[in-house]
């Protein structure tokens, strides 16, 4: 299984970089909006804290979701790039073959996502529009 | 949070509706520190009586169990049945009324904020939209990781020449720029070793890049001294800025739309709007990640540079990294300029034509809006609208006239009224 091991291991590592980009992105970006609305009043000084972790649950699922796609694409076109598909190819294991090592990152991640976005994101949504009428 | 309810409670110069919605303030002028307030409105419903208060001058008061009152002085308080021409005129020195530490509005419900079950408990076609889009997710996610495999093929013989344009290739190309342009920025300039190097240029080129390089770079110094490399960085730097801008525009934008989606159907509020809202405001998101993205787009870009040793080639050639940070400053003004003129000339006017096309399309002609409807105060007189339809047309309307001494004039009712935009609002009862 050293062919999984290492597919997994790839896809852990891209997914791990592009992750923390993605997510410090989307934070800092909604820090900036919310600290906008603290300065006009629009929410309180001592909410924006709370308000940008259930802001961070909520995009969660669609970053996770982007994160996904983008980690299983890098990886995999760097391992064409570099001609690893290729003594892949000739030790044969086949194309098809990385359907499960994908499948085996992606279903944990998709299990996390649908939590996300079934429960927590709603959840967080409705503390957050607590917060701000509060 | 607590001091944020106080104020919010009885800021100055709107109105404020209590929990209950029976009771609605309104405080003209207030001093927030001796908690002195002026001209004081409290109109009041209950037992299908209507209440009117009014106090020229006031203060707000704790008691020690930590209930709020405001306390009007030397006012009038009038009560009356709706309807009927009695009402009860009585002047008081002093009358406190209860302020609810109560949050003023609940949280409306909309179906981004149920649970699934309460979702599934109600299946409307809203709520529905809504759980397709939570169960969507999930499946978007493990389809697009699927997905990724066959597009993540490369023809590692295509070296970081394009020749192959076909569909599959194209986009882990998209994702590697730097390499893209470098290909690109060069053929140019190789031009002229063209002889040289022969015919099968295009299927070494990843093998023999920093030898290539250094070639160009030789004849690019005898051509024109400096300017070559200083034009093929900056070219680097800032396409690589644009592609991440681009793609961070691309992410807000599509939560921002994903955002907007959920005002959908308030008044006329279409897919169109939200769409062309979502446009609007692209400027603002510009001028929030420019700086991010040149960061990103000037570290991916260098990092490739110095991954293909273009760095060392540019050392080689007698460039200082002094010359290099000078360079670097060089490339990054043209992005501070335009972060500038983003901000203060694009970014604003269009930010304004998004709320305004959002107020227009969802036909929110006033400020507040409470259970009791919308509070409006003109000079003297307060009006309370129960409700505005999309259109326009305004229903259950309440005026309370006063004179300048804050004696109530009279109370009209009226059950729909019309805006006309020039003269006053026409009254049908």
């Amino acid at each position: 299984l050293i062919f999984q091991r290492a597919a997994l291991r790839e896809f852990a590592g891209t997914a791990l970089t592009v992750f923390v980009a993605l997510f410090a992105i989307v934070l800092s970006t909604q820090l900036v909006r919310l600290l906008g609305q603290a300065a006009g009043g629009k929410v309180a000084s001592e909410a924006v804290m709370a308000l940008l972790g259930f802001g961070a649950l909520r995009y969660l699922s669609v970053i996770l979701s982007l994160t996904l796609f983008i980690a299983v694409l890098l990886a995999m076109s760097r391992t064409w790039r570099d001609s690893e598909m290729v003594v892949w190819f000739s030790t044969g294991v086949p194309l098809t073959a990385w359907i499960r090592p994908v499948l085996v990152f992606a279903v944990p991640m998709t299990v996390l996502v649908a939590v996300l976005s079934l429960y927590l994101a709603p959840w967080a949504l409705n503390k957050s529009a607590e917060f701000r009428t509060a | 949070m607590s001091n944020r309810d106080d104020v919010a409670q009885m800021s100055p110069g709107s109105f404020r509706e209590s929990s209950q919605a029976d009771r609605v303030f309104f405080v003209e002028s207030g001093d927030g520190k001796d908690g002195k307030v002026k001209n004081i409105f409290v109109s009041t419903t209950a037992k299908g009586k209507l209440g009117v208060m009014v106090a020229g001058d006031g203060y707000t008061q704790t008691v020690e169990n930590g209930d709020r009152f405001v306390v009007m002085l030397d006012g009038r308080r009038y009560e009356g049945v709706p309807g009927s021409p009695e009402y009860r005129v009585m002047e008081f020195e002093r009358y406190a009324v209860r302020i609810e530490t109560k949050e003023a509005q609940g949280v409306e419900s909309r179906p981004y904020l149920l649970t699934v079950d309460e979702l599934l408990a109600d299946p409307t076609p809203p709520n529905m939209g809504e759980f397709a889009f939570r169960v969507g997710l999930p499946i978007a996610a493990i389809n697009l990781a699927l997905l990724a495999i066959p597009l993540s093929f490369v023809n590692p013989r295509a070296g970081t020449g394009h020749q192959s344009a076909d569909g599959a290739a194209d986009l882990p190309d998209v994702l590697e720029p730097a390499e893209h342009h470098a290909g690109l920025g060069f053929a140019g300039q190789a031009v002229a070793v063209e002889c040289v190097v022969g015919p099968a240029r295009h299927h070494v080129r990843a093998a023999c890049d920093p030898v290539r390089m250094a070639y160009v770079f030789a004849c690019a110094a005898c051509l024109a001294e400096s300017m070559i490399h200083e034009r093929y960085i900056r070219r680097e730097v800032a396409l690589a800025s644009l592609l991440v801008l681009a793609s961070f525009l691309g992410l807000f934008g599509f939560f921002d739309l994903i955002n907007e989606l959920d005002n959908l159907g308030r008044g006329n509020y279409g897919l169109e709007h939200a769409v062309m809202y979502t446009v609007l405001t692209m400027p603002g998101r510009v001028y929030e990640t420019l700086p991010i993205a040149v960061l990103i787009g000037g570290l991916y870009a260098l990092t490739t540079l110095s991954r293909h040793s273009e760095i060392t080639v540019l050392r080689a050639s007698g460039v200082s990294t002094a010359q290099l940070l000078r360079l670097l400053a060089r490339i990054g003004t043209p992005f501070v300029l335009l972060t500038f003129v983003t901000g203060e000339f694009i970014a604003p006017p269009a930010e304004k034509a998004a709320q305004e096309l959002k107020l227009a399309a969802r036909s929110q002609l006033l400020t507040s809006e409470f259970r009791s409807g919308f509070w409006i105060k003109d000079e003297h007189n307060f009006v309370n609208v129960g409700s505005v339809t999309p259109d326009g047309k305004l229903q259950q309307i309440r005026i309370f006239e006063f004179d300048d001494k804050r004696v109530l004039l009279s109370v009209s009712e009226a059950a729909r009224a019309a805006y006309a935009p020039p003269e006053a609002g026409r009254c049908s009862t």
